[in-house]
């Protein structure tokens, strides 16, 4: 890797949390809840094959839902992706607000270390965000003499959890690999409750609640794929094992007082459950690819001693997604037809049952159809993606909310040789 | 890496389109009771008459006289005047005058009794910081006694005592060489004050060059209460100058390090003018009063918290300062013995309250204590 890689990859990393920032606090409610919403970026392929990624087996695109796919490289690759994301909610008495947001999607890069046989990969990627605002006018009346004093309450939270991920994949036969990585999760969640009067001789209050989480978890994966000249059947597996985060909670008091730390910080444990994905990919003639995966999650043994909202078993709800996607590429794997031919063409769909509810025992289900474009570009190897995804989110039953949002990403997949050894000639 | 310039277009392109948008109220059924502040009033665990003595040095007003009031109990006030300036004539020019002129600005007791008082001379150097309304000051025999008839009240020393300090009054060292004048209560239902700010309070004398005019530097009022107060039951007096002040506890360590919005303190209070009082007898009640915080420290001042005017029946103290105090209260940063109630300096009177005792029911004094959801 020259100087100038090293500079371009740092910059990105620069820009896309400037990105990240700005995308803060307004999003959907439901981030609120346990760590918040749950995020993950296999492939800029897969997001617009409804995230149905744990097939996708490709030289084309690394698979960051499966390192058991990584040795299937032989350019190094730099993937980084941003979002925007629009979003309708709407709750049960018909209060309805947008909201607009930017954030990033992913840092990948996969390094080809024996070309086709052995590949390694790295990226940094949120694993939850939390970007809710809910404010409310209110008053409370003290005594007769006093009245009533009108006031402003703003929840607010913001963060959320990284991953940091680096393994390894291996072909151990021609129709066999495995992988393995080890991830490490970190973050802040934020959440605060600022309450502010009318009154000019009553103080403004900030409590803050500021969850820091670190853990180390390990990620495996399987991948068996057969082929023949005009197919590629794929199937693979990957489990997570379950997480334990070490967590500190600290709740202040911020503004006008010149006391700010309510309380000493409480250390406690978050047991984040297994992960369970399974995908089977098929690809014909290079042209046409199906892929559906289903993820399951057993949020419902998942436990904390750090106090977070609604993350206890009356809360919490098992995870199961079921996603699938069709790719078409009029050329296939030709290099001279025309742009339009070489262009891929993805539709695909997702159910989500989200692993926390704010209502025991009732489910929120995320539901969207996805799709998107591969667009070649003329440099071999380095394709820019553009996706959207349409769905829904929730309901206005009992009391909750329904999310619609559309989200746009784009994402640039960089394919290079970078370690090319030079013969005087 | 050739394409990355591109690649720049569109990252810039989408921190372009990043943005944030207005707070929303959706979800707050799902928030509960967490939208709703909360009130929580209690009252003091203790309320009662203190001991402390008032200090009554370097008030802008001095008082005399003394007042026999059926709820207050007898009391006398003598005041204490030091005067600073320079003679404006040479040292050789005889004093042909020497006269005390004082301005009436205040009221106690009786109105149609009238005061008489001694004019004494202070014998001794006084610190106007230290001395307290219970200290007396050395003081010689009466110089002159006078009535106070009207709001101006002119006092002429006699010729033998200005002969007898004429070097100390011409004196270039006058400050230091003479102590000031003492006005002590002989007859009379009522105690008066005399203003002493700028120019209304003088010591004037006249030469063959002209008037000269000294001010007042330094100002003490000894009050001595000569029988107790009689309060009607349920209710604690509360007067300026004499005492008894009021001090009180909350059992602050109930809220123990919850963050609060607002503290309100309030005292209701009932006017002596509600009780039966003898004909044309005035008793005013404070304007306003301090809310003091007596440290755990010792070694450490009380120190004033709020001030509050009384307002439809009760001294309410609330301010945005008082709020953190309470604030650092529970959170443990700060200590108090307890609380107290005290006239302001700068309103030095013998103004007199009843407040209603800590078991008053709805009238009893509280702390309101406004919390976040």
């Amino acid at each position: 890797m020259t100087i100038r890689h090293l500079f371009v990859v740092l910059t990105l990393i620069s820009i896309t949390n400037i990105i990240y920032a700005q995308g803060r606090d307004d999003g959907s409610f439901y981030s609120r809840y346990g760590v918040g919403e749950l995020v993950s970026f296999a492939s800029s392929q897969a997001q617009a094959l409804g995230g149905a990624s744990a097939g996708l087996f490709s030289y084309n695109y690394m698979n960051f839902s499966n390192p058991g796919t990584w040795s299937r490289q032989t350019l190094v690759r730099v993937a980084i992706g941003a979002q925007f994301h629009r979003l309708e909610a709407l709750d049960a008495v018909g209060r309805s607000e947008q909201f607009t947001r930017g954030n990033f999607n992913a840092i990948q890069i996969g390094v080809p270390l024996i070309a086709g046989k052995l590949g390694m990969g790295v990226s940094y990627e949120p694993f939850s965000r939390i970007h809710y605002q809910v404010s409310t006018n209110n008053s409370v009346s003290v005594s007769p003499r006093e009245g009533e004093f009108a006031y402003r309450v703003n929840h607010e939270g913001s963060g959320g959890l990284h991953q940091a991920r680096i393994g390894l994949g291996f072909k151990l036969t021609s129709w066999a690999s495995i992988g393995a990585t080890a991830d490490i999760l970190f973050g802040i969640i934020e959440e605060g409750r600022r309450t502010t009067f009318e009154r000019l001789d009553l103080l403004e209050t900030n409590l803050v609640n500021t969850t820091r989480l670190f853990g180390v978890s390990s990620t495996a994966g399987v991948t068996l794929s057969f082929d023949s000249e005009e197919y590629e059947f794929v199937t693979t597996l990957t489990a997570t094992l379950p997480t334990s985060l070490d967590g500190t909670r600290n709740l202040t008091l911020g503004e006008s007082l010149n006391v700010d730390t309510l309380e000493t910080s409480t250390d406690g444990t978050l047991e984040l459950p297994t992960k369970l994905l399974g995908g089977v990919a098929f690809s014909y003639q290079n042209r046409w690819l199906i892929s559906t995966e289903v993820r399951y999650e057993p949020w419902s043994s998942a436990s904390t001693t750090v106090p977070l909202n609604a993350f206890n078993s009356t809360y919490l709800r098992d995870r199961v997604r079921y996603s699938m996607g069709v790719e078409f590429i009029p050329a296939g794997a030709s290099l001279q037809s025309s742009y339009l031919s070489r262009t891929a063409y993805r539709l695909g769909f997702y159910r989500d049952r989200l692993y926390v509810s704010p209502v025991p025992g009732r489910d929120v289900v995320v539901t969207a159809i996805t799709g998107g474009l591969g667009l070649p570009t003329l440099f071999f190897g380095t394709r820019v993606d553009l996706s959207f995804e349409i769905g829904t989110r929730g309901s206005t039953n009992y009391n909750l909310i329904r999310d619609r949002f559309i989200g746009v990403s784009a994402t640039l997949n960089i394919g290079e040789r970078w370690f090319v050894k030079r013969r005087l000639g | 890496m050739r394409s990355f310039p591109f690649f720049f277009f569109f990252v810039g392109l989408l921190v372009l389109t990043s943005c944030s948008d207005p707070v929303s109220d959706v979800g707050l059924d799902l928030l509960e009771d967490e939208t709703s502040a909360r009130i929580e009033t209690i009252a003091p665990t203790s309320f009662s008459a203190s001991s402390r003595v008032d200090l009554t040095a370097q008030a802008p007003r001095v008082l005399v006289g003394s007042v026999d009031d059926p709820v207050a109990g007898l009391i006398s006030a003598s005041g204490y005047i030091d005067f600073e300036g320079t003679f404006a004539g040479s040292p050789s020019e005889e004093i042909t005058s020497a006269r005390l002129i004082f301005t009436q600005d205040y009221s106690y007791g009786d109105t149609l009794s009238t005061v008489e008082f001694t004019l004494h001379q202070i014998l001794s150097e006084w610190d106007a910081s230290e001395v307290e309304s219970s200290s007396s000051l050395r003081t010689s025999e009466a110089i002159a006694t006078t009535f106070v008839l009207g709001n101006r009240t002119i006092i002429d020393l006699p010729e033998s005592w200005i002969q007898e300090h004429e070097d100390d009054l011409k004196s270039t060292d006058f400050e230091n060489a003479f102590h000031g004048f003492a006005l002590v209560g002989s007859t009379g239902d009522q105690v008066l004050g005399f203003n002493t700010r700028g120019s209304t309070s003088t010591f004037e004398l006249t030469s063959a060059s002209g008037t000269t005019s000294y001010t007042v530097s330094s100002t003490y009022t000894q009050v001595d209460r000569m029988s107790p107060a009689q309060p009607p039951s349920g209710f604690l007096l509360f007067q300026d100058g004499s005492g008894p002040g009021i001090e009180m506890i909350f059992d602050f360590e109930s809220f123990d390090s919850e963050p609060i919005n607002g503290a309100i303190f309030s005292f209701p209070a009932f006017t002596l003018t509600d009780f039966p009082t003898p004909d044309h007898f005035v008793r005013t009640a404070p304007d306003s009063l301090q809310l003091f915080a007596v440290p755990m420290d010792e070694s450490i001042q009380p120190f004033g918290i709020a001030v509050a005017r009384m307002d439809e029946g009760a001294y309410r103290f609330a301010s945005s300062i008082l709020s953190a105090f309470v604030q650092n209260l529970l959170f443990g940063a700060q200590e108090i013995q307890h609380l107290e109630l005290r006239a302001p300096p700068a309103n030095h009177s013998l103004d007199a309250i009843l407040f209603h005792s800590k078991d008053s029911g709805d009238f009893a004094p509280t702390l309101t204590m406004i919390l976040p959801p």
